[in-house]
């Protein structure tokens, strides 16, 4: 029981940290990106490369973040002026040419047979279920350092900046190329904070393939941060919990019907978690935390 | 190379069913229908349900598939976009995503994940101008073909389709000339219903019928419509058909996995270049 | 004066969980006459008439519209109710040819395609610049034939009440004359009129009523020749003058 609560933590952990991103560049910066499971990906597989190729863990996964800020920056670059709708559909886009590198060149990454055996850090020091608790002590503190990032980020003026020009597009538009700057440089601190989880995600799981990566995180990380109330990092710790929860909640429903397959049951958690979004969305768009303002009204760009 | 010009043609006239649904739905509503993908494969396996496990000839059983996929997207309509009608586009593009998710694994909960195929005869293909033509080609071209002058004319020469012009491009001013806004949307979804039905048959008479044939065509059918213009369906047309051939030329140069980064290249470049489409207007940037 | 076609009482209008910018206005509108509404910058004239043709629902208060109660209407319905109206800009559809629009303008609001020739007539008897270019395409017109268009595709369906928003706003002067002429013979041909008009002098010149409206309150209405007359326009506008308010009927 205490090896399923250990998973099943870090399984928050991981998926909270992608929301924390999502945090910073939809509910902060008002840059919606659909194709967070592409830089997910990246993460995961660089890590896991530089590991497997016996670099250091704690190396491994700062080039993930090394990897991931640059390719933020890059994608943000090209795409940071689009309307929402369209960004949402180029972001795809990359995510979904990520996942089609990571399909053919078998020769880096596996192929759809994925790379087994990452070396999980430090596993001379403990084994079997301290191993779990030291690698959910490490997870908890890669949190909370992002937490603190995403957290001062969102109180400083940068952060306020962010929201006048997302409230503002005539702001934004008058200010052109800081506009850019500033979205850019919001999309890439996200994309760190991807960095991060996706080595979490290799070193835990020690085995990766390209069917993990799939549009589902997007969805995830959408629903934990519209169920904290976008904007909020303290809500949306409460999301990804919460959201978590019911995803793993849904586990159960294959006790209460035994006559489901495998194959049923999997898709049926699907189905709730689409219909969970959906849900949220009509019923509780502004979700459970108010977002973070400053006493100053959130129109004034200092 | 006429005969890549062929092929190109063919899955160009796949891409152009659903990329016209797509046009429709995002002038008329105003956000990408990201369901699109998974409206194709359920389409495909309701057609395959009523022509394998019932028995019925493949052609009514793909205008069950239609009718069948109209209603479940009027059904989505009323359940899911109409309680967010005065919502911003972000809200029903990512509900939109929900909806994909729901519609994906419906499939999945009630038919699996196997690899299927339609009940049809295997036939030796034609030899035409030195080309090889095959039954389904022929198919797809005839059915696609149909199925764009049949929008065409609506779209034209109907009232309904004068009326779907007008509220596409100015809501506001149709509703005062009396064009009641929720018919509007609701034949919209019937009509997208249709196409993206015929278009799984047709997708799956080409290559297989699985769970994940409609998702593997968002990124061509995106690319199409930004191609196009958004909310121009005739437009769409065209950018699909430049992407066919784009996609087929591309395996002279690239390994043919690499066959969808060619949509994804067209929609980074358009996006970069030409943010407008070919023919459009819209304002992209913000 | 004779009786009026449409009445407004009390009406408060907003936008989304804002204030009132419509604050209990009240006014009436004389059948076969044409009404100018007045104001300063910002006093809620295009709120007002937002509400008025049914693109924003009222908060409270009351419209009637020959003799009905057409407050809570939507805007099609209330189109279907003779209400015609003519947006200051996006008047048009621009990706459809002038036939489209006038034949759109006439389809849905008539219920049919009958009678669409004798209302396109008519129109054209007060747009002579309009016949032959049936097929040419909205978006291509200038900004004088587009309100020309605008102006006819509203007429199409015969509406009781006509309501302008700045019918001469960006126009030259020569259409502004045009225009006036223009709105002019449609209220000869029996058609009632509600304008806002920025053009004050000019546009009092063919109205018959006055009606001032200052931070979202109907603060007079008054004949024309009165108001052109007003020792105090300015004092009007501001408020501070000793008219009181009109008694709606």
């Amino acid at each position: 029981m205490i090896g399923y609560l250990t998973a099943i933590l870090i399984f928050v952990i991981i998926s909270a940290l992608i929301g924390l991103a999502l945090n910073l560049q939809w509910g902060q910066a008002g840059m919606v990106n659909f194709g967070i499971f592409g830089f997910f990906a990246v993460a995961a597989y660089v890590a896991a490369l530089s590991a497997m190729a016996g670099v250091p863990a704690l190396v491994a996964a700062l080039l993930a973040v090394i990897a991931t800020v640059i390719l933020s920056a890059l994608v943000a670059l090209v795409s940071a002026r689009l309307r929402e709708d369209y960004l949402a559909i180029a972001t795809l886009a990359f995510a979904e040419a990520v996942r089609l590198f990571l399909l053919n060149e078998t020769w880096l990454t596996g192929g759809a047979n994925g790379l087994p055996g990452i070396p999980r850090p430090l596993s001379g020091v403990a084994s079997g279920l301290h191993y779990e608790l030291m690698f959910l002590g490490i997870s908890v503190v890669v949190l909370a350092l992002c937490f603190v990032f995403a957290q001062l980020l969102t109180v400083s003026p940068f952060g306020r900046v962010l929201r006048a020009l997302r409230e503002d597009d005539l702001v934004a538009s008058t200010l052109g190329k800081t506009t850019l700057s500033f979205r850019v440089r919001a999309f890439a601190a996200g994309g760190a904070i991807i960095g991060a989880a996706g080595s979490l995600h290799s070193f835990y799981f020690s085995y990766i393939d390209p069917t993990q990566f799939g549009a589902f995180v997007t969805a995830y990380a959408f629903m934990a941060v519209i169920a904290g109330g976008r904007g909020s990092n303290t809500g949306l710790l409460i999301g990804a919990v919460s959201v978590m929860v019911l995803l793993e909640g849904t586990r159960f429903l294959k006790d209460l019907m035994p006559f489901l397959d495998a194959g049923q049951a999997a898709s049926l958690r699907l189905i709730l978690i689409g219909v969970g979004l959906i849900l949220l969305l009509i019923y509780r768009p502004q979700g459970f935390m108010r977002e973070y303002r400053l006493q100053a009204k959130d129109g004034d760009v200092s | 190379m006429l005969q890549i010009l062929l092929n190109g043609v063919v899955s160009g006239l796949l891409v152009a069913l659903p990329a016209i649904a797509l046009s429709l739905t995002y002038g008329v509503l105003n956000f990408p229908n990201f369901a699109i993908g998974s409206m194709i494969t359920m389409g495909a396996y309701i057609a395959l349900f009523f022509n394998v496990d019932i028995g019925v000839p493949l052609l009514l059983a793909a205008g069950l598939g239609a009718a069948g996929l109209a209603t479940v997207a009027l059904v989505t309509d009323r359940l899911v976009y109409k309680p967010l009608r005065n919502s911003d586009h972000v809200t029903l593009l990512v509900a939109s995503m929900g909806v994909y998710f729901v519609l994906e694994n419906v499939v999945r909960f009630l038919w699996g994940s196997d690899i299927r195929g339609y009940d049809i005869a295997v036939a030796r293909p034609h030899r035409w101008m030195g080309m090889r033509v095959n039954n389904e080609q022929i198919t797809i071209v005839i059915v696609a073909l149909l199925a764009m002058v049949a929008v065409w004319f609506i779209l034209m020469r109907t009232p309904l389709g004068r009326a779907m012009r007008a509220v596409s491009d100015n809501p506001d001013l149709a509703g005062v000339r009396g064009i009641n806004r929720n018919y509007v949307i609701a034949a919209v979804w019937a009509i997208s219903g249709v196409l993206a039905g015929f278009a799984g048959v047709l997708v799956g008479m080409d290559g297989v019928v699985d769970p994940l044939m409609g998702w593997n065509y968002i990124l061509p059918v995106f690319a199409a419509v930004i191609l196009g213009g958004i909310g121009n369906p005739l437009g769409a047309v065209v950018g699909a058909l430049l992407i066919g051939v784009a996609e087929e030329l591309s395996t002279l140069i690239l390994p043919t996995t690499y066959r969808q980064a060619v949509a994804f290249l067209i929609i980074v470049f358009v996006l970069l270049l030409r943010p407008h489409g070919l023919f459009g207007k819209a304002r992209i940037s913000r | 004066m004779s009786d009026p076609i449409l009445t407004v009482d009390a009406l408060r209008a907003g936008y989304g969980s804002g204030g009132d910018i419509i604050k209990g206005a009240g006014f009436s509108v004389s059948e076969g006459a044409i009404s100018t509404i007045v104001g300063p910058n910002g006093a809620g004239k295009s709120t007002l008439i937002k509400s008025l043709v049914g693109l924003l629902t009222p908060r409270s208060g009351t419209i009637t519209l020959n003799e009905a109660d057409v407050t809570r209407l939507n805007a099609p319905a209330k189109a279907r109710a003779g209400l015609g109206y003519v947006p200051q800009e996006h008047n048009v559809f621009r990706n459809m040819s002038i036939g489209e629009n006038m034949t759109l303008a006439y389809e849905f609001i008539a219920k049919g395609t009958k009678g669409l020739k004798a209302a396109r007539e008519r129109v054209f008897d007060i747009f002579p610049d309009l016949v032959h270019r049936e097929a040419d395409m909205a978006g291509n017109l200038s900004g004088g034939q587009r309100q020309m268009l605008a102006f006819g595709c509203a007429l199409m369906p015969g509406p009781s009440l006509l309501l302008l928003d700045e019918p001469s706003a960006g126009l030259s002067p020569k259409y502004v004359a045009e225009m006036f002429q223009a709105v002019k013979s449609v209220n000869d041909a029996g058609v009632s009129i509600l304008m806002i008009e920025q053009n004050v002098k000019e546009a009092m010149v063919i109205s018959e009523t006055a009606i001032v409206l200052v931070s979202g309150q109907v603060r007079a209405q008054m004949p024309a020749p009165e108001f052109l007359n007003h020792p105090d326009i300015h004092a009007l506008y501001m408020g501070t003058a000793d008219v009181t308010a009109p008694e709606t009927v």
